[in-house]
């Protein structure tokens, strides 16, 4: 009996135990529900992968290529990845949060990669990126061994520079090293959403820890050069699971330059990374969980204040301590912090603040002197600003 | 590109400031700018003394 052949009485009729994963083809049942307007959830192993999520609240950075660097600075759980070994490489590029989606009344917006100048890579150490790395212990039932399952690359791309474009997927956990699989895709008409499907080989070499370390590295690329710097005469590995780079690096020599013209852009959304062979829906997670799942790897604080009495080891600091909302994925790095501090009175003069962090929380050391001890006083110590990235 | 500061006019050990950004990095093996920052020293730097 095919599933189109099934009627409400032979369901409500079913016996326990008789449908099992042989009689049904891959996606019908996600494919099913999708069309009734709900999903199985979970999975989709790419966070803000709709690009709704920016919690630097930065919209449009702008920056030149010069040397290398790695970081995070747009939507959330994304970062960029450049290196200019060549130092010709030095295109103007803008990284924008653009309110532009392929899918009507969708909350989405897109990752777009704009040229501001032009340049063109030449060696194979000249590069730019979009990045995202998946944490071990969600990625982990995929990369299990021998028993490890085939993946499925989702996406929606628009670009005024139609061709063909490059997306890594590396896996850095493995006993190899770097073991990587680089996939291609074809833009074909300019200005126009269109979706990409990739299939992905079983990563069967690889049995990924369940902690929260750095698993999957996905590189989406938008230039790289051909000549080789290194790894000469070794052909990149295209389609299958390789552990040495080739002689273009994270790309293909297909790959196309979206920086030789100014003015060119590249927009990216609902991507999706799916254990199995068969693409479903888009998974639709509601803003708040999206944002919850974001927050294990970024929080940003505005406006925090604390007031309490000098105190601690030495009769005159206090240790006021913030506890997360969602418990971070490692201790944080705290950056962009600015703040004041005032003493309610003049009997502390307070001189300076610092903090540490864990998981859970971060821990402020607010250091006062006292100008006239005995008096009762206390401080008031306001964050202005705080960023706190556990990213991988 | 990292410096040393000083928390309670002590040099603070347990963490490193990027001078590019201002931010604070803990000595934590899991943190994703801490192995950056081993990388860095690996490669024969030296972070600058704190502020006095």
């Amino acid at each position: 009996m095919s599933l189109q052949q099934i009627t409400a009485n032979d369901i409500l009729n079913l016996p326990a135990n008789t449908v099992s994963n042989t009689q049904l083809v891959a996606g019908s049942v996600e494919n099913y529900l999708s069309s009734q307007g709900s999903f199985i959830t979970y999975r989709n192993r790419i966070q803000n992968g709709e690009m709704a999520v920016n919690q630097r609240a930065n919209s449009n950075v702008t920056f030149t290529i010069s040397g290398s660097s790695s970081g995070f600075n747009s939507v959330d759980r994304w970062g960029y990845y450049y290196y200019n070994l060549s130092g010709n490489f030095t295109p103007g590029i803008s990284i924008k949060n653009t309110a532009d989606h392929p899918i009507k009344g969708s909350n989405g917006k897109c990752l777009e990669i704009q040229c501001n100048a032009n340049a063109s890579p030449s060696i194979n150490v000249d590069f730019f990126a979009m990045t995202h790395g998946v944490e071990s212990q969600n990625i982990s039932d995929i990369f299990s061994g021998s028993s490890a399952q085939p993946m499925t690359m989702t996406f929606w791309v628009k670009s005024n520079k139609p061709g063909i474009y490059c997306v890594e997927l590396r896996d850095v956990q493995s006993g190899f090293g770097s073991v990587y699989i680089i996939k291609e895709y074809t833009i074909i008409q300019s200005g126009v959403w269109e979706k990409k499907v990739l299939s992905i080989p079983a990563p069967t070499f690889s049995a990924m820890p369940g902690d929260n370390s750095q698993g999957l590295y996905i590189q989406f690329l938008y230039a790289s050069g051909l000549t080789p710097a290194y790894q000469a005469g070794v052909a990149n590995s295209i389609n299958a699971w390789a552990n040495s780079y080739g002689t273009n690096g994270a790309a293909s020599n297909n790959q196309t330059n979206l920086f030789s013209t100014a003015g060119n852009y590249h927009r990216l959304t609902d991507v999706q990374l799916e254990s199995g062979s068969t693409a479903t829906p888009f998974e639709r997670r509601p803003y708040a969980v999206e944002l919850q799942l974001c927050q294990r790897y970024l929080q940003s604080f505005n406006g925090q204040s604390f007031i309490g009495n000098p105190s601690g080891t030495n009769g005159n600091n206090m240790n006021p301590a913030w506890n997360f909302p969602i418990p971070m994925r490692a201790s944080p790095t705290a950056g962009n912090v600015s703040g004041t501090l005032q003493s309610y009175t003049t009997y502390y003069a307070t001189t300076s603040w610092s903090f540490s962090t864990n998981a859970n929380a971060v821990t402020y050391l607010v250091t006062s002197n006292p100008s006239n001890p005995g008096y009762s006083s206390f401080l008031i110590a306001q964050m202005t600003t705080c960023l706190l990235s556990a990213e991988i | 590109m990292y410096k040393h500061y000083k928390v309670d006019g002590q040099v603070w050990e347990h963490a490193i400031q990027r001078i590019s950004d201002g931010a604070y990095i803990p000595f934590v093996e899991d943190n994703y700018d801490y192995q950056e920052y081993l990388k860095w020293v690996a490669e024969g730097n030296t972070p600058s003394p704190a502020d006095e």
